[in-house]
């Protein structure tokens, strides 16, 4: 059963992939290419619709399909990238909380509490709000907010590798604390640190197009769905194919990111299944 | 048990400390306050008078202690654009924001348990897997995209339900089922994997070969077992709710808390921002504070091991 | 199992037939919809169209603005000008605040002072910064004098609603902007935040007691909500219809579309200030020339709009009809652009808001791309308005070209020339040779001042031919405002934005 939607998964996310790297091949148009005579062209198969636009065009005659594609773009990037930052940081807060213990750890897992008791959306939006919208920004808020979940987890997992004999072995060899850390304990947490990367993808994707909808994300000329969304809001009514298919194309991503990673959890690390 | 309560209630303590402290530099990460806080046509001279009135000048520490402690009293500076105490404009928008936030909690257990329950008791049934699919969805799905096809599917093509606004019951349903609905699959896959497990205990197959029906099984034994971890993230749940209504409130302009904050956010109105994340911050504190106290008294193993 | 399944199926239906309670209207209550909450009921502290339009049914005007931008008595009777700097203004006798207490000169007196306290920090105190001091002669008479002539009080005075002194000093200023009474056909009622505020009829009006006995002003913020309220005849009056709803609007049997031509329209300013290719003349003009207004306006706008020729609405005095729209015409743009020695193109950034004017964000990107198709390479950025406001209001916008819908609630060139061509005002970046700068600086001092109507109109329009060949702008388009009405009431809107509920009444 898990190995079956794991293989749908994989292959939606091999989809993504493609389009995000293929794009130019693959999109029939240039996403930011206008023809306002040819707004609000409803999706193929509908009347009225044609096959240049598959899915249809925007307010502005832009086709929607080439959005969707080139949008993965930018849904994949923010979202690796600010994965990549956070675990980073997660990683190295857990691995010395858990390492030296004591007031370190305290004053690590305060800053944990403090950052978790802020809603997140709410911090990203008010963070970006002073910082200015912008693919860099969102990147960095992303990142630096998304620490928690990993810092608490390696803390975790670190406590309980540290005193496996191991690490007191080399600890009584007298090896510096850095080489303890990133040649004993480490590679013993990886698996987990992968297992939580590719589930936060998913929240990352989900974050970084909920920023671009409220207006203060990525910069407004380079195709998104989270944008795609909000410009298609205000047709809702006249046009639902502005807001459905991006939408759909979230959904199905963070779904496939979603399926793939329970299927990671399963072959890595089985003891997460009730973590999370 | 006494002991753990003021332990507990000291590092709440300190939470709120460092809550407000990162509350108190949203407003200079921008570099001049004095800017963002005066109305646009302020000439160069009001900047400077202000800056020295409100005590700008004044290094860093100092201005903070000052917000703190009038912060501490209730007074957040007023909002630049309501003209009022930054307080009372949340305090007012309060009550929506907890309803809207009790009504998508309630949508999550009235449908989040009873389907947690049936996925784990038809395991390994093709009605199960579409339960564990419609699980995934409900975590996959943005809230945002969610509250839109709401609003296209039951607000417009089959107008059951008002697009926006709040006062009738009908105007909370759609809010409530969209704030809900990561928890509702949240909930689900907790139960659901808990339940599981409890259903492979020996006492259930002793119930079950005593010949009681298989409803009376899975509510009366298992379903009391495997609700305590469900019980527990509840907690955790309310503040992801909170948090949450910040989107859905914008979008079915739900008068709360949420949408007053990410108007203010659009208007630059600091001194408003700067007291609505801390004052939902502090909510989140305490409610974890609830949930932790509350589980220590009912899981007896904790309140042992302390 | 199947119980289960059944007990499911009673909760869904239990939840569906409440749901079906909905709630009725109160029939002798019209309801107008509008965007964003009012901010404050208090007309003195705020400068926003939405707010004044709740407001403005609990307080009276000294002077009334009619259909024909013609000016006539409200609380006051008569205004004449008894010296170049001296205004007389006689007041209606026997007007009452909803408090019964009497409206006299003093409030007069007071609205200004108050205004203009710089305590206060009034966001309208330069709308009134020509007034010198306000002299209560009796109860009934005011003499209004100004630092200078000043042609305009009347338009002024149009826009100043009285508030009742012995009130805002018992309760205060923060309690008055929740609480407030007024002379006005409507009393407050109630104002339940970001969602309503509810107001009555006031039986003793002095102009007699309006027709619609209750009025409500919901905020709906988005435009799809507003058309579905509309279609469900939720809503009498909804504000800010987009193009493409009218047709559903129309369709609905409940409410139609009503336009009109607004005061206010969208233009591109020039950041002047910097130099760089906007400094060249020829590449202003091949910029108006590559953006095909008509075609934004037939698409985007649903034909809701005129080309603009100036940066004044023909609604406003001063506007001179003999100019022209630069025109469409993307070769010689390209050609000028040739001239210039930017035949390779460069790039530029443009800023626009989103979602405040009629399509804005559309429009700006429509732009961007007719732009693109004659080598400029435009980066658009779209900040929040607040954000956008205050660095308009700064003079710090932060790009080249910057999209801004102007509207001038004067209804005179005065409002918007002087601080828009006059050398050191807030918006000026109309830097061209000094010669001609010092003669369009001349003009609009002369106009500024002058108590001769029709001299001063003629000066305008000089000053505005020498503005249109110097090309400081990229014109777009006045737009039409689209306002949904409900079939029950008989209602039309105004070009100055404002919604007055006396004039309103039931079918």
């Amino acid at each position: 059963m898990k190995s079956k939607t794991a293989v749908v998964g994989l292959c939606l996310l091999l989809l993504v992939i493609a389009c995000a790297l293929l794009a130019p091949v693959l999109a029939p148009h240039d996403p930011t290419e206008q023809n306002l005579a040819a707004r609000l062209r409803p999706p193929a198969w509908l009347p009225g619709g044609n096959s240049q636009h598959p899915l249809g065009t925007d307010h502005l005659g832009r086709d929607i399909l080439s959005r969707i594609i080139y949008g993965s773009r930018v849904s994949l990037l923010v979202a690796l990238i600010a994965v990549a930052v956070s675990g980073v940081i997660g990683t190295f807060l857990g691995l010395a909380a858990g390492y030296w213990r004591g007031r370190v750890d305290s004053c690590i897992m305060l800053l944990a509490e403090v950052q978790m008791a802020f809603p997140f959306i709410l911090l990203a939006l008010a963070v970006m709000a002073v910082l200015g919208p912008g693919l860099r920004n969102v990147i960095v808020v992303l990142g630096v907010t998304g620490w928690v979940a990993y810092g608490r987890l390696i803390r975790a997992e670190v406590l309980s590798v540290s005193a496996k004999e191991f690490v007191e072995a080399a600890r009584a060899l007298g090896q510096k604390d850095y080489k303890i850390m990133l040649r004993h304990i480490l590679p013993n947490v990886m698996p987990s640190v992968i297992v939580m990367a590719s589930l936060r993808v998913a929240n990352m994707i989900i974050a970084e197009s909920s920023l671009t909808f409220m207006g203060l994300g990525v910069e407004p000329h380079i195709p998104t769905w989270g944008s795609m969304l909000a410009d298609g809001r205000a047709y809702l009514t006249s046009a639902w194919w502005l807001a459905t298919f991006p939408g759909l194309a979230i959904m199905l991503t963070v779904l496939a990111v979603n399926l793939v990673g329970a299927w990671l959890r399963d072959i890595l690390d089985p003891r997460l299944n009730n973590a999370m | 048990m006494i002991k753990l309560l003021r332990q507990r209630l000291q590092r709440a303590l300190l939470v709120i400390l460092g809550v407000s402290l990162f509350s108190f530099m949203i407003v200079h990460l921008t570099g001049d306050p004095a800017i963002l806080m005066l109305p646009p046509d302020a000439t160069v001279e009001q900047v400077e008078q202000f800056r020295e009135a409100v005590g700008f000048n004044d290094p860093l520490w100092q201005q903070y202690l000052r917000w703190l402690t009038n912060a501490v009293r209730g007074d957040f500076g007023f909002s630049l654009r309501h003209q009022q105490p930054a307080l009372t404009l949340i305090l007012e928008r309060m009550p929506a924001t907890i309803e809207l936030t009790l009504a998508a909690l309630a949508v999550s257990l009235l449908v989040g348990i009873p389907l947690g329950v049936w996925t784990a008791s038809k395991r390994n049934t093709f009605a199960a897997s579409i339960g564990s699919i419609f699980g995934l969805l409900g975590q996959s799905l943005p809230a945002f995209w969610m509250a839109l096809m709401l609003q296209l599917f039951f607000g417009l093509i089959v107008p059951i339900f008002p697009l926006t606004g709040r006062g009738s019951f009908s105007q909370l349903v759609m809010p409530a089922i969209t704030l809900g609905v990561y928890t509702t699959a949240t909930i689900m896959r907790l139960l659901q994997a808990h339940m599981v497990e409890v259903l492979q205990q020996d006492y259930i197959r002793t119930a079950r070969s005593k010949g009681l029906s298989q409803a009376l099984v899975v509510f009366k034994h298992a379903l009391r077992n495997a609700l305590l971890p469900v019980v527990t993230i509840i907690g955790l749940q309310l503040g992801t709710l909170l948090g949450g209504a910040v989107i859905t409130e914008s979008i079915f302009a739900w008068p709360g808390v949420g949408r007053l904050l990410v108007q203010a956010i659009n208007n630059r109105d600091i001194p408003l921002v700067q007291a609505g994340v801390f004052v939902l911050a502090v909510c989140i504190v305490i409610i974890n504070l609830c949930t932790d106290v509350l589980y220590t008294w009912l899981d007896p193993r904790i309140r042992l091991e302390s | 199992m199947s119980k289960l399944s059944r007990m499911i199926a009673c909760l869904l239906m239990a939840a569906l037939l409440l749901v079906g309670c909905g709630d009725n209207q109160q029939d002798a209550t019209l309801v107008v919809a509008q965007g964003v909450d009012a901010t404050m009921l208090d007309p003195g502290m705020h400068s926003e169209t939405t707010t004044a339009n709740v407001e403005r049914q609990i307080f009276d005007p000294l002077l009334e603005r009619g259909t024909e931008q013609e000016y006539k008595p409200a609380l006051a009777t008569s205004w004449e000008s008894i010296s170049p700097t001296t205004w007389e203004i006689e007041l209606r006798e026997g007007v009452q605040f909803h408090d019964g207490e009497e409206f006299t000169a003093e409030d007069v007196q007071y609205t200004i002072e108050r205004i203009l306290d710089p305590s206060k920090n009034s966001p309208q105190a330069s709308n009134y910064s020509a007034i010198a001091s306000v002299e209560v002669v009796d109860d009934y008479t005011v003499l209004i004098h100004t630092k200078e002539p000043y042609p305009v009080l009347p338009a002024r005075l149009a826009n100043l609603r009285i508030v009742p002194k012995h009130y805002v000093e018992q309760v205060g200023d923060e309690r008055f902007q929740l609480e407030p009474i007024g002379t006005g056909p409507y009393k407050f009622v109630q104002w339940d935040k970001d969602e309503q505020v509810v107001l009555e009829a006031n039986p003793n009006y002095w102009r007699g007691e309006p027709a619609i006995k209750r009025v409500i002003f919901k905020v709906i913020p988005e435009d799809a909500s507003r058309v579905m309220a509309l279609q469900a005849g939720q809503i009498d009056i909804a504000v800010n219809i987009p193009p493409h709803q009218v047709e559903a609007v129309n369709n609905s049997g409940k409410a139609e579309i009503a336009e009109v031509p607004s005061s206010r329209f969208l233009l591109i300013q020039f950041m002047m200030d910097k130099g760089g290719p906007l400094a060249d003349k020829r590449v202003r003009l091949a910029l108006n020339l590559a953006v095909d207004v008509e075609s934004i306006i037939d698409n985007l706008l649903g034909g809701y709009g005129t080309p603009m020729t100036q940066n004044l609405a023909n609604l406003d005095f001063g506007y001179n009809p003999n100019l022209k729209p630069y025109g469409y015409d993307p070769e010689r743009a390209k050609a000028l652009l040739q001239e210039a020695g930017y035949g390779d193109g460069f790039k530029l950034t443009m800023a626009a808001p989103t979602g405040r004017y009629m399509m804005d964000k559309e429009v700006a990107e429509a732009i961007q791309n007719q732009l693109e198709a004659i080598g400029v390479q435009v980066e658009l950025k779209l900040p929040e308005w607040g954000v956008y406001a205050d660095q308009i209001m700064r003079r710090k916008v932060d790009a080249d070209l910057w999209l801004i819908g102007w509207g001038n609630s004067l209804f005179d060139a005065e409002g918007t020339l002087y601080a828009w061509f006059h050398t050191g005002q807030r918006f000026f970046y109309y830097h061209v040779a000094a010669e001609r700068g010092q003669a369009v600086d001349a003009l609009l001092d002369k106009a500024r001042t002058n108590m001769d109507p029709q001299q001063r109109e003629q000066q305008y329009h000089q000053a505005l031919v020498m503005i249109h060949e110097d090309i400081p702008w990229l014109l777009l388009h006045q737009q039409k405002d689209l306002y949904g009405v409900s079939k029950r009431v008989n209602w039309s809107p105004r070009s100055d934005e404002a919604i007055i509920l006396y004039d309103a009444d039931w079918r």
